[in-house]
């Protein structure tokens, strides 16, 4: 059974919608500047950061000010309204699956920096945990019954896509939305600083001379459909997704191994599942961190997968920056612009190719015919790989 | 295609541990908030452990435990339901990122505080490279798990290790009382955590898993009736009913049937349901038990009803 795409949405530092998103990648606008809305951080700090305050999205989505939502909520409307366009999820045969690390994070966290204790308001915590996120992006999609979080670090929303389109295989659902949000947290850039891989200068993909990444935030989300939903739809189709495979590393709990076992297997399966060669592949949007240990573990996989074969690969982070649980969604949406626009994306900022004797990345926006196949990756904390192949119709 | 049951081990405030009937020994939760625990250094690393939260330490333990008479198959899926994943390491990255304000910050409660650390900590042990996954849905995290587990084995694994586990903390304390959240919820707030292993071979099962379903009824014994029409099965045929209470609570006593209040006994989270099966699969296996069908009932909130049904092998 076929799993189409036949909506698509996107909110980054690029911008809100596929149309800003499309035209910053096209022009190698990066996104990645100071932050000046995250509150609390104690230097710095180069981000992907959308522009606009919490109010100012509410008052995009028609919420009223005074309610308490967190951002990775917003930004999720936002991307899974554009992805649904009329579409509406409602009952038994619809569903929604969003990946996300940090849910209401950014609302928890003023509970621990309240100025003193009588400040601190426990209600901040009503909104903290995945699922309560989630419910909010669906009762704004209609509240379609199947409402489910996937949290596999930066692999989150990937596995979200990959678990909607096995349902839809097993005959489980009709259509689901699928993809993932995060806002930036102070959590979260604190997090990857004490781990020592937070790039005090616009991240660096693929260069040798990469110091870490930046966080970014946002959200994709992909509208996947049977051919029983299209009958009622009558959604156009975008894309096909074909492939699709979870794997697992194994081999430390935040590092990747050196040879890139679990990406290698993540793209082996998702070429399997598709049933193509790796040389039908004709972009790569990789994962990509530009962390000294992802970028040298990804590109021996990619080596060991493409073996001699040219491969057109980039990583759209340093134009968005890592946007953790929400990556894979946003990146699945730029993926599916490369069939849709016949055109790869990519790497900003880089100058000197890395040690292993591969292909460099691609680093200026070209249009390339025909491109029939891309693939995704997406790889997180707890070995958790995961690779998603679109494929032109 | 049908799915079998064949371990299942759980750690709870019941003594699962105990010998004799189960159902016997119940300690009202009100009376025992304290977790029956295995000596976690007999399975685990002691340098390993050190470092290792609660919800995971527990879950390791409960993995292992499912996958003993197994060891020669490794899974071919590793799948993780939590409401809150490592919340003790969540708060204590925010206790230490609030208060220290240098650039140097201890790492180890943030690597510890992804919901996937658990279901990644059980790959590294058994150096499993298969499909690894976490679900994070509130009060239905288990059943979302448990389904995702059955289609796996209808896709074709062999094995594979299911799971739930989430942990109490005293913030967590805090903020249920301070919520004003129901007050039952807030004097019963409790952890747990509770793996099984599955597969599509009858031979070794202990119970077969008959059905997994969320229900958005509001009603239990409509939603229960539902379901066992899909099986064909009367309500009269099904044995025992377990029932748990997770944000909402329920009056189940109208149930024609002989039900038990698990939650009563486990204290309530939001994985609560996984030691609930586990519960039920241990009555299955009492002595002289003649039991059939069992149904695990968790009512997630007041239109969400986890219902999943086991059968006797």
């Amino acid at each position: 059974m076929k799993v189409f795409v036949t909506g698509i949405g996107v909110v980054t530092a690029l911008g809100i919608g596929t149309n800003a998103n499309l035209k910053a990648l096209q022009n190698s606008h990066s996104g990645i500047r100071l932050s000046r809305l995250v509150k609390g951080l104690t230097a710095p700090t180069y981000v992907g950061e959308l522009g606009f305050t919490n109010d100012e999205l509410k008052a995009q989505l028609g919420i009223a000010t005074q309610e308490s939502i967190p951002r990775t909520a917003l930004l999720g409307m936002l991307a899974a309204k554009e992805a649904l366009g009329d579409t509406i999820l409602k009952g038994d045969r619809s569903g929604f699956i969003s990946g996300t690390t940090v849910g209401g994070m950014d609302l928890t966290e003023n509970y621990f920096i309240g100025d003193n204790q009588n400040k601190k308001d426990v209600a901040c915590f009503k909104t903290h945990d995945l699922g309560t996120v989630s419910n909010l992006i669906a009762e704004y999609c209609g509240s379609p019954s199947y409402v489910n979080t996937i949290s596999t670090a930066c692999s989150s929303s990937a596995n979200s896509i990959l678990l909607g389109a096995r349902m839809l295989q097993a005959g489980l659902l009709d259509r689901v939305l699928v993809g993932g949000a995060d806002a930036l947290s102070r959590f979260t850039i604190n997090g990857f600083r004490s781990l020592m891989i937070y790039a005090d200068e616009p991240c660096k993909p693929f260069d040798i001379t990469r110091k870490g990444l930046n966080l970014g935030e946002g959200a994709g989300y992909i509208l996947l459909e049977n051919e029983t939903s299209l009958k009622q739809t009558k959604n156009s189709i975008k894309a096909e997704l074909t492939g699709w495979c979870n794997a697992n590393d194994a081999y430390h709990q935040t590092g990747t191994s050196p040879k890139g076992d679990g990406a290698f297997k993540a793209m082996r399966g998702a070429l399997q599942k598709s049933g193509i060669e790796a040389s039908a592949i004709d972009y790569l949007n990789a994962h990509g961190t530009a962390t000294q240990n992802n970028d040298s573990s990804e590109l021996n996989a990619l080596a060991r997968i493409f073996e001699n074969q040219q491969i057109a690969f980039s990583s759209t982070k340093s134009f968005t920056g890592h946007t953790l649980g929400a990556s894979g969604g946003i990146e699945a949406v730029f993926s599916i612009f490369s069939l849709l626009n016949q055109c790869v994306f990519p790497v900003l900022n880089w100058s000197q190719a890395m040690e292993q004797d591969f292909e460099k990345p691609v680093t200026a926006y070209q249009t390339k015919t025909p491109i029939t196949n891309v693939m995704s990756n997406s790889f997180g904390f707890g070995g958790n790989s995961t690779s998603l192949i679109f494929s032109k119709l | 295609m049908s799915t079998y049951l064949y371990a299942s081990n759980a750690i709870s405030t019941i003594d699962f541990y105990a010998k004799g009937d189960v159902l016997s020994s119940l300690i009202p939760i009100e009376n025992n908030r304290s977790l029956n625990e295995p000596i976690y250094k007999e399975f685990i690393n002691p340098m390993l452990l050190r470092r290792m939260g609660k919800a995971t330490k527990m879950s390791v333990v409960c993995a292992l435990k499912c996958l003993k008479n197994t060891e020669e198959i490794s899974p071919k899926a590793i799948i993780v339901g939590t409401g809150l994943g490592a919340i003790i390491d969540t708060e204590k990255f925010l206790t230490i990122t609030s208060q220290i304000q240098s650039s140097i910050l201890p790492p180890t409660s943030f690597i510890q505080s992804g919901h996937n650390s658990i279901a990644g900590q059980i790959a590294l042990l058994l150096k499993n490279d298969a499909y690894n996954m976490t679900h994070v849905q509130q009060g239905v995290s288990f059943e979302y798990a448990l389904k995702d587990a059955v289609l796996t084995v209808q896709e074709g694994a062999e094995l594979t290790l299911v799971g739930a586990v989430d942990e109490h903390s005293q913030l967590l304390q805090y903020v249920a009382e301070k919520l004003t959240l129901e007050k039952p919820i807030a004097d019963q707030l409790s952890s747990g955590a509770a793996f099984f292993s599955l597969g599509s071979k009858p031979k070794g099962a202990i119970a077969e898993i008959k059905s997994v379903v969320i229900s958005s009824s509001t009603d239990v014994q409509e939603a229960l009736e539902q379901e066992l029409t899909k099986l064909n099965v009367q309500l009269s045929d099904l044995s025992l009913a377990l029932i748990g209470d997770n944000l909402a609570t329920t009056t189940t006593d109208d149930l024609p049937i002989k039900t038990l209040n698990y939650t009563n006994y486990t204290g309530r989270f939001f994985s609560s349901s996984a030691v609930g099966l586990h519960l039920a699969t241990q009555c299955l296996q009492q002595n002289n038990s003649s039991l059939q069908y069992i149904a695990v009932i968790n009512v997630a909130t007041k239109n969400k009803i986890g219902i999943t049904i086991i059968k006797r092998v």
